[in-house]
């Protein structure tokens, strides 16, 4: 009998590898979702119209890729749940595994998914004005910003963290759900009392918290934010994992 | 050298008592036995040596190690069990290729050979089997992944008996070939004795034998005579089981071991040996007497 | 005030489960690893196709946006009528200009609105200058929105003159659509853009008419004279 010493380093590699094969089926409803939200794109991100220029009443349609992208963030939060469910981690534990290389890999994979995912979102943005330009008779004003390239970098990679911080968000709650199934009740209720708690203080709350993400201009503290949310997130999750149990 | 070792092992599962102080120790190369009822404890004892689930107290070492999250243990340990699943993304052939990357010691050449065998197909899905077939496609890939501790829970749930006697002879044919350390759970010993060389029974979470399969087979001696006779001979005597089989006809059995049985011979009574199968359920059984005492 | 401030938490909450549950069963029917390949590749390649036409559609081509008038110092119309200084004002506010003959002492102006009520009024000056002749002028200043000025694409009235008698007929009411293209958030996050902007920059507009002095005039009521 020959013993087998393995690196954690190599069996978080391999997993992450086999997690990328085996949760292929979670892309195909990132698919329908980003085509959902491209469908109700259709009617224009937001409208402004005014009733009268000279004998006329103008209405703009703006597009832009924004469900596209709040729906992939939601994607995002709904795929880390479900990598926390039990029929996945009976998948993942058949093979060689602990908590730990687990908790890691499922990280790697979700960020592949997000790195995946936030990229179909922007260019599904270019999908939605190619149809509005090309199947629609509508009046066209402009192609708005046409923004330099470093921007549009930094904008994909803003989307892909938004992306993983949403997902981290919901691997840190699939988790605590897996330790009782009481959470699935304890959660909604203590987000929901606590929004309702904090707005009775300040009534911005929400407004707040989202613009403390979604409104910083500045690229390099908007990102030192997100990955640090997500970060905090995740080494929760893996603290919080590392004594559940498996394949029960 | 001890592949497991355990000392005064317990498990609480929701307040019921699965296990209650465990000990025993299993050898390495070596193919145990784990036989017990519905409900001994049997499951609970091996998911928490192959590290899913974690002890109540006690200690448990597998490879020197403290199963639980051990990436050590969980490398040189498969379980296989009629619950193992498969992503459903991934067909029979590449869960096999998936497999072939995480165990090191694997045999891609023997999993090739009893794929075709068992003739499934390439293709298949493994949700999409059937019960026997998931099974044996399951037993498969305990066979080529040749961990050093290979454990069957239950491992011919649902095939039929030509496939059943094809799995234990891959198994010991692979054994002898590349010897490791297995245990097998089942509530059939006869059918899996032929291939054990320990017994380890198993009844209400803790041990209650433990010993090689030749010993269990010379455990107890079955003795059949008129009823006083025997009521008499066997009163100081550890008695499994007792029967009364006709009218004024008793059988019994006892432990062989300081049992004089020419005497017995001469007394009239009937001495047969008792199948290693029978001596576990006369040992399990919860109640004195049988099934037929819940008609009385 | 609170509760308000919950509802769409619950309401997002709610959302997020019903898609939850849709994923999980779209994830359900198409789990086969192949289908899924097939279905992520088409995804890609039709969105990479997408983009590749987006940069070779003619957008530059389509109107370009004119602030050649400042919106802050542009002036106002009626600001001018009310000086009398209406002549003075850039050519450029002039969206038509109607000239026409008269050999009568008579003139009758005549107006329909259209069913939406009127829009633009219309005032008429006695003017000194003019012989045997009467002038209708569509002034218009620019109303911009998204730096674009859309007043361009208002209809004109229809003004017509036969036997002493300018007809003024508006257009039919009608809304004109726009559509305009915007980066995603997290890139106006960085550029400071918002999704609409100030909105619209309004200009106004008006019809001036001058007939000749010691005309006999018999207008219609909804036209205005300039004293």
């Amino acid at each position: 009998m020959s013993l087998n010493n393995v690196r954690l380093q190599k069996v978080v590699k391999k997993q992450s590898v086999y997690k990328v094969k085996a949760n292929l089926s979670m892309y195909s409803s990132l698919i329908v979702i980003q085509l959902l939200a491209l469908l109700f794109s259709l009617g224009g991100t937001g409208t402004m119209g005014t009733s009268s220029v000279g004998y006329n009443g103008i209405t703009i349609r703006l597009f832009s890729a924004d469900i596209v992208i709040v729906f992939t963030m939601i994607w995002g939060f709904i795929t880390a749940i479900m990598l926390t469910t039990k029929a996945y981690k009976e998948d993942e534990f058949i093979f060689v595994t602990n908590r730990l290389t687990s908790n890691l890999s499922n990280i790697i994979f979700l960020f592949v998914a997000s790195i995946f995912s936030g990229i179909t979102a922007v260019l599904s943005g270019y999908l939605l004005k190619v149809i509005m330009f090309s199947f629609f008779n509508y009046e066209f004003l402009h192609a708005g910003t046409s923004s330099e390239f470093g921007i549009f970098i930094s904008g994909l990679l803003t989307t892909i963290l938004y992306v993983f911080m949403f997902s981290s968000f919901g691997y840190l709650i699939g988790t605590v759900v897996q330790l009782s199934k009481m959470f699935i009740i304890i959660v909604p209720v203590v987000i929901i009392g606590g929004v309702y708690l904090l707005s009775r203080i300040n009534q911005d709350v929400i407004l707040d918290i989202g613009s403390f993400y979604f409104l910083e201009s500045n690229f390099f503290i908007a990102l030192t934010k997100i990955i640090l949310t997500a970060g905090i997130c995740f080494l929760a999750a893996i603290f919080i994992s590392n004594r559940l149990e498996v394949r029960k | 050298m001890n592949v497991i070792t355990c000392e005064g092992l317990k498990k609480n599962q929701r307040k019921v008592r699965a296990l209650s102080d465990l000990s025993f120790t299993i050898k390495e190369n070596t193919i145990t036995g784990l036989i017990g009822r519905n409900g001994a404890g049997k499951t609970t004892l091996l998911k928490i040596l192959a590290g899913f689930w974690r002890e109540s107290s006690g200690e448990v070492k597998v490879f020197n190690q403290h199963p639980f999250n051990n990436l050590y243990v969980s490398a040189n340990t498969i379980y296989v069990d009629d619950q193992m699943s498969f992503p459903a993304s991934l067909t029979l052939t590449e869960i096999l290729q998936e497999a072939e990357v995480f165990y090191e010691n694997w045999n891609g050449k023997l999993a090739k050979r009893l794929f075709d065998y068992f003739s499934f197909h390439p293709e298949q899905q493994h949700e999409n089997l059937s019960k026997g077939k998931k099974s044996t496609f399951n037993m498969i890939v305990g066979l080529a992944s040749r961990c050093a501790l290979t454990i069957y829970d239950e491992p011919t749930t649902g095939m039929d008996a030509a496939v059943r006697k094809d799995f234990y002879r891959a198994l010991l044919r692979d054994y002898l070939e590349y010897p490791r350390t297995i245990i097998i759970s089942s509530h059939h010993l006869d059918e899996v004795e032929d291939l054990l060389e320990d017994v380890l029974l198993l009844q209400d979470g803790s041990k209650c034998l433990h010993l090689p399969i030749d010993e269990l087979k010379d455990y107890a001696v079955g003795l059949t005579g008129r009823t006083e006779m025997v009521r008499q001979w066997i009163a100081n005597k550890e008695v499994f089981h007792t029967n009364n089989i006709g009218a004024g006809t008793t059988y019994a059995v006892v432990k062989k071991e300081g049992i004089p049985l020419d005497n017995a011979r001469q007394l009239g009574m009937e001495t047969t040996s008792v199948t290693s199968s029978d001596i576990c359920v006369y040992l399990t059984d919860q109640t004195k007497g049988g099934i037929d005492d819940v008609f009385k | 005030m609170t509760s308000i401030s919950v509802l769409p938490i619950i309401l997002l909450l709610v959302f997020i489960g019903v898609l939850f549950l849709f994923s999980k069963f779209i994830e359900r029917i198409n789990n086969r690893g192949k289908n899924v390949k097939r279905m992520l590749l088409s995804y890609v390649m039709i969105l990479v196709l997408a983009t590749a036409v987006y940069f070779l559609l003619p957008l530059d081509k389509s109107i370009v946006s004119d602030e050649s008038i400042d919106p802050d110092t542009a002036p106002s119309l009626f600001h001018h009528l009310n000086l009398e200084t209406l002549d003075e004002v850039d050519s450029s506010l002039i969206r038509k200009s109607w000239e026409f003959d008269i050999n009568s002492d008579k003139l009758q102006v005549h107006f329909t609105e259209n069913d939406w009520g009127s829009n633009v009024p219309i005032y008429l000056d006695q003017v000194e200058d003019l012989d045997e002749k009467v002038e209708a002028i569509f002034y218009q200043s620019p109303t911009f929105v998204e730096g674009v000025n859309v007043a361009d694409f208002t209809a004109l009235p229809d003004i017509d003159f036969s036997s002493n008698t300018l007809r003024i007929r508006e257009p039919a009411y009608e809304d004109l659509e726009f559509i305009t293209f915007k980066t995603e958030f997290p890139v106006r996050q960085f550029t400071g853009e918002k999704l609409i902007e100030e909105g619209f920059f309004h200009g106004d507009e008006l019809i001036y008419i001058r007939v000749p002095e010691g005309i006999d005039l018999d207008i219609d009521e909804e036209i205005n004279f300039v004293d």
